[in-house]
């Protein structure tokens, strides 16, 4: 990221420009390593990533094989989970289902990152009736109720994984847009990027190169807080059947299916969940952690 | 005062508009033709075209979104594609579910989130304060839908103590007056009914509650620690009040602002987290209406409750600024906010 600069900058200047992510990192790094909750995060989201990897290959029964002689068996040593009402292993679901959780969750706070910066880095820095514009529209998607919004947009755009991760992913736009905002107003007035407007940079460039880098740390910490709520969206379409669509295996899909049957087989509902709410938990933990470790005046 | 109001109150109709746009947009435009889902799959070419030109979607796009928006000025959102009963109607018959199932959860929520706040403040570091940092956690970590069936395995299917489904059993009748089936069956003098409508409620409410209760409680402890330290605190003490009188009339009167705002903003979500609850619980309100009516492509329904839900939202935050504004002085009503 900062190898390119080094040819503009004079060489004591390049060696800082290299040296500081680095040392920034490891004060992090330090803060972080002392916050067991955020640790236990960050060892529970690296074995979800594991387990996302390999989990196909793993799984000790073919997730989609349907059995109607082995339907709705409770939990035992041959199904860990029981079966669902197909006869289907629910513990090789489960672990099919981390893929889809994880990168659903991934993908739309991608996508809603980079438009949430495009929209927020224009309004910020230019201001004026641009920004007023691209900002009142913020308001306006902020007034409906995101999960509302989601669900009205799954109507609009129609079923299935694709549509689901650009629902999800234009809720949370608002959000990004504003903190990459704020971010900018209060960097742009600093002289280095007064410097590097005499210098003749175009604004994409000053943008890219000298504003966004310097506000990357509070949008590392939003994202990784973002992928929880949207891993808690993905599960909510799921459920209400506006999400994946039969017979992927998606945490909230497994339990929207079997809702209607919760006093008969209780058991085909608490593992997927638990699933969800483990994710969910570990990305706020180590957000959270993250957020302290790169700003200690929050810590309480 | 009144210069404020009016000023943001007309600063919500650009807003309102931008989300009957959105909505219009998405529904309209954007979404594949409702025909085919409302006629079935096997209705003629002819009869779906006939079925399009009586719903005005034959019309020009701008000349439908006019109409649109000047009915729904007027209360009207047309008719549902199914019942061909007025949007409005089915709304209305549904909304007092919806409403006495948020109030429920913002009471709910409030009472237990402030206070565990400001227990967990005062007792900073106890294990009260760490068992509220772990419910806070949790309650935003677990998803709303999984709590209710969690609720429902305990206290429906283990325990028996609470019903899991729907407003009040079939042998009650209660009569319409508010929609509210307490306030209802209370003004009948039914009590056996408001029992039996409480013991339906709880389930629900309760998980609705949750995530709202998790926010209060955070807010709370927060708000109340940066004024227990404050210098008042200390000179109040120094008098001589008690501890109860210094944590009451000094600590949370003043911690509260930052609370009631949280509270006030809090109602908005709660309308979006009824869509999944009701689903739950088939609890018969404008969730799981709406929930029910995107399956079915019965757009004019969704465009109502949308817009109804925002509107509501709106007014919401519009309210809290005001309290706001009237509570501290420090605000400028002429002043834009940041």
């Amino acid at each position: 990221m900062a190898k390119k600069k080094v040819v503009l900058a004079e060489g004591a200047e390049s060696e800082v420009v290299i040296e500081k992510p680095e040392s920034r990192l490891k004060s992090m790094w330090d803060a972080l390593k002392k916050n067991k909750a955020a640790l236990f995060g960050m060892f529970v989201i690296i074995f979800l990533i594991i387990i996302a990897i390999i989990g196909p290959y793993i799984t000790p029964y073919d997730p989609y094989k349907n059995s109607m002689a082995e339907a709705n068996q409770t939990p035992s040593a041959v199904h860990w989970f029981g079966t669902d009402t197909l006869g289907r292993d629910i513990f090789s679901r489960v672990i099919v289902g981390t893929r889809i959780s994880l990168f659903v969750g991934i993908a739309a706070v991608a996508f809603s990152l980079v438009l949430g910066t495009i929209f927020g880095s224009i309004a910020g820095y230019f201001g004026g009736k641009i920004d007023a514009f691209i900002m009142r529209i913020m308001d306006i998607m902020l007034s409906i109720p995101s999960i509302l919004l989601a669900v009205t947009l799954m109507a609009a755009l129609g079923k299935g994984l694709d549509k689901a991760i650009i629902a999800i992913g234009v809720v949370s736009i608002p959000e990004y847009a504003r903190i990459i905002r704020s971010s900018i107003l209060s960097v742009k007035e600093n002289d280095y990027v007064a410097a590097a407007k005499v210098l003749g940079n175009s604004d994409g460039r000053i943008i890219l190169h000298h504003i966004l880098p310097n506000v990357l740390s509070s949008i590392v910490v939003r994202a990784t807080l973002g992928i929880s709520t949207a891993i808690l969206d993905t599960a909510a379409l799921g459920f209400l059947g506006l999400g994946v669509q039969p017979p992927t295996a998606e945490w909230g899909d497994m339990l929207g299916r079997v809702r209607s049957m919760v006093l008969v087989y209780p058991h085909e509902l608490i593992f997927p969940g638990l699933a969800i709410t483990l994710a969910v938990l570990a990305f706020n933990l180590f957000g959270d952690g993250l957020r302290d470790a790169l700003d200690p005046k929050s810590r309480s | 005062m009144v210069k404020y109001i009016l000023k943001r109150l007309l600063m919500l109709i650009p807003v309102l508009i931008g989300v009957s746009l959105i909505v219009f947009v998405l529904l309209r435009v954007a979404a594949p033709d409702p025909a085919p889902v409302v006629l079935g799959e096997h209705a003629t070419e002819e009869s779906m075209e006939a079925w399009r030109e009586v719903n005005g979607l034959n019309d020009n796009i701008v000349k439908q979104y006019v109409d649109f928006i000047v009915n729904a000025v007027q209360g009207d959102f047309g008719e549902s594609y199914y019942t061909n009963t007025s949007v409005m109607q089915e709304i209305g018959a549904r909304f007092p579910a919806t409403i006495e199932i948020a109030i429920f959860a913002i009471i709910v929520a409030s009472i237990f989130g402030i206070l565990i706040g400001v227990v967990a403040a005062v007792k900073k570091n106890s294990i009260v304060d760490n068992a509220s940092m772990v419910l806070s956690l949790v309650g935003v970590s677990i998803p709303i839908f999984w709590l209710g069936i969690l609720l429902i395995i305990l206290f429906t299917k283990v325990l028996g103590w609470l019903p899991a489904s729907g407003r009040i059993d079939v042998t009650f009748s209660v009569n319409d007056i508010t929609g509210l089936y307490l306030v209802d069956t209370l003004i009948a003098g039914d009590f056996a009914a408001f029992k039996n409508a409480l013991w339906h409620l709880i389930l629900p409410g309760m998980t609705l509650a949750l995530y709202t209760l998790a926010i209060i409680s955070r807010m709370t402890r927060s708000s109340m620690l940066d004024t227990l330290n404050q210098d008042y605190i200390r000179t109040a003490r120094s008098k001589g009040l008690s501890e109860g009188k210094v944590i009451i009339k000094h600590g949370l009167r003043n911690a509260l602002m930052p609370i009631v705002t949280v509270i006030g903003l809090q109602l908005g979500s709660l309308l979006g987290g009824a869509v999944l609850t009701e689903t739950v619980f088939a609890w018969p309100g404008i969730g799981s209406y709406t929930v029910e009516c995107i399956n079915k492509s019965d757009f004019p329904v969704i465009q109502a409750v949308v817009l109804i839900i925002a509107t509501i939202f709106v007014f919401m935050n519009l309210i809290v600024d005001i309290i706001y504004a009237f509570l501290d002085p420090r605000i400028k009503y002429g002043r834009k906010e940041a």
